[in-house]
């Protein structure tokens, strides 16, 4: 069973420890994997003034097994609205999450409205493929 | 929310908040808080809504997708879900459209049909008894036995009198460009929905029929039926006819797959 990582919007004086934490604690105590969103990561981390490289970090990369891209609206509070093209920080975060994942993932690109020319979807997958390419012969 | 509170505790005090958008916010909360808020409550309203057009298909494409929109919205505030399911989001949409429609009265029947069929896919499947089944469990029926009869219908089957004939509503939007039949009934109709060969399907019929199905599946007996076909104080002859027509319904009733068993 593989859990995914949220995007939020609120956080509550009540919490008792970050959320990668929270994840790292979970797939410990239960051997659960995880679909890691890199998008999801992205827009919490704007929208709650974290490091996004430190949720990365703090996860136990060694649980995923699956990997989302999407875009997200930008603004005060960014939202994954999966309506738009994956942006460059989230390609980096991709980037940096394929460098450090030794076992064998699967990524998904999300686009669920304003879908593109099918050759823009394929740039996409390209890019993505290159990225994963690059962490392999690293 | 406090430290004191449970994560059960928590739980309700979001879903309050994500439910009502003049619900104060917790002390402490700020303008990015409560804009965090609309978040969830936009992505709440807009499932739910998304939810109620898979449900109401047909129901939206007679009214427009403005107009759908706009009722489901008003649905989604007034009749929060409450189950865990977001298939249940659609109970009671065809009231909301009998308030937002008075002068369609056939959008709150499509929407009942709609939501009929719904509940009737996905109700517990029963072998229908068929006519020879039917024949060998009443063949010792003697004038007394008949009138005792009682029958049970499969748990998906339902019925409601209706002023439309929505069959030819339902035909006109399986096409991407329809006209709109003249459906409205000088008389009230009837209409039977069930599951047949897991698909839902429907079947238009006389007031009575709805009156009649109503009341069996009440418990009423075959007998009583056909009094109350026949109506207060009617003489012979419109018992026979009642009796007739009662006959006729049960007979509809069967070869339809509609009857789980007989008992008399």
């Amino acid at each position: 069973m593989l859990f995914e990582n949220p995007s939020s919007y609120l956080t509550f004086p009540e919490d008792e420890m970050a959320e990668w934490e929270f994840l790292s604690e979970m797939t410990r105590r239960t051997g659960c994997y995880l679909l890691l969103d890199v998008n999801n990561i992205y827009v919490s981390a704007q929208n709650h003034g974290f490091s996004a490289d430190d949720y990365l970090t703090g996860l136990p990369l060694d649980r995923v097994r699956q990997i989302h891209l999407a875009g997200h609206t930008p603004g005060e509070i960014i939202i994954d609205t999966h309506d738009r093209e994956v942006c460059d920080d989230v390609w980096t975060l991709y980037g940096k999450a394929m460098a450090t994942i030794e076992q064998p993932v699967a990524t998904m690109i999300e686009r669920d409205d304003k879908i593109p020319p099918l050759p823009e979807l394929l740039s996409e997958l390209d890019h993505a493929l290159s990225l994963a390419c690059e962490s392999i012969s690293a | 929310m406090n430290a004191s509170q449970t994560l059960a505790d928590r739980q309700a005090a979001f879903m309050a908040q994500v439910l009502n958008d003049e619900a104060p916010l917790p002390a402490g909360w700020g303008d990015r808080h409560a804009q965090g808020m609309n978040v969830y409550r936009g992505n709440y309203r807009s499932s739910v809504i998304e939810a109620l057009k898979s449900t109401y298909e047909k129901t939206e494409q007679w009214v427009g997708e403005a107009a759908f929109q706009r009722a489901a919205a008003h649905h989604v505030i007034t009749n929060p879900p409450s189950t865990w399911t977001l298939d249940d989001a659609g109970s009671g949409f065809d009231a909301t459209c009998a308030e937002l429609f008075r002068n369609d009265p056939e959008v709150a029947e499509l929407a009942w049909l709609e939501w009929a069929m719904l509940q009737a896919f996905t109700a517990e499947n029963v072998r229908p008894l068929d006519a020879e089944g039917f024949a060998k469990q009443s063949a010792g029926f003697g004038e007394e036995e008949w009138a005792k009869l009682r029958v049970t219908f499969l748990p998906c089957a339902t019925a409601r009198q209706v002023n439309h004939d929505l069959r030819s509503i339902w035909n006109a939007l399986g096409e991407d460009e329809f006209e709109r039949p003249q459906a409205r009934h000088d008389t009230p109709h009837s209409v039977l929905v069930w599951c047949e060969s897991e698909r839902s399907t429907f079947m238009m019929g006389t007031a009575e029929e709805a009156r009649a199905f109503k009341s069996a599946q009440a418990g009423t007996s075959y007998g009583e039926i056909c009094m109350l076909l026949a109506g207060e104080d009617s003489s012979e002859e419109q018992m026979h006819d009642a009796a007739i027509r009662a006959g006729a319904l049960l007979g509809r009733w069967l070869n339809e797959g509609l009857i789980a068993l007989i008992e008399a």
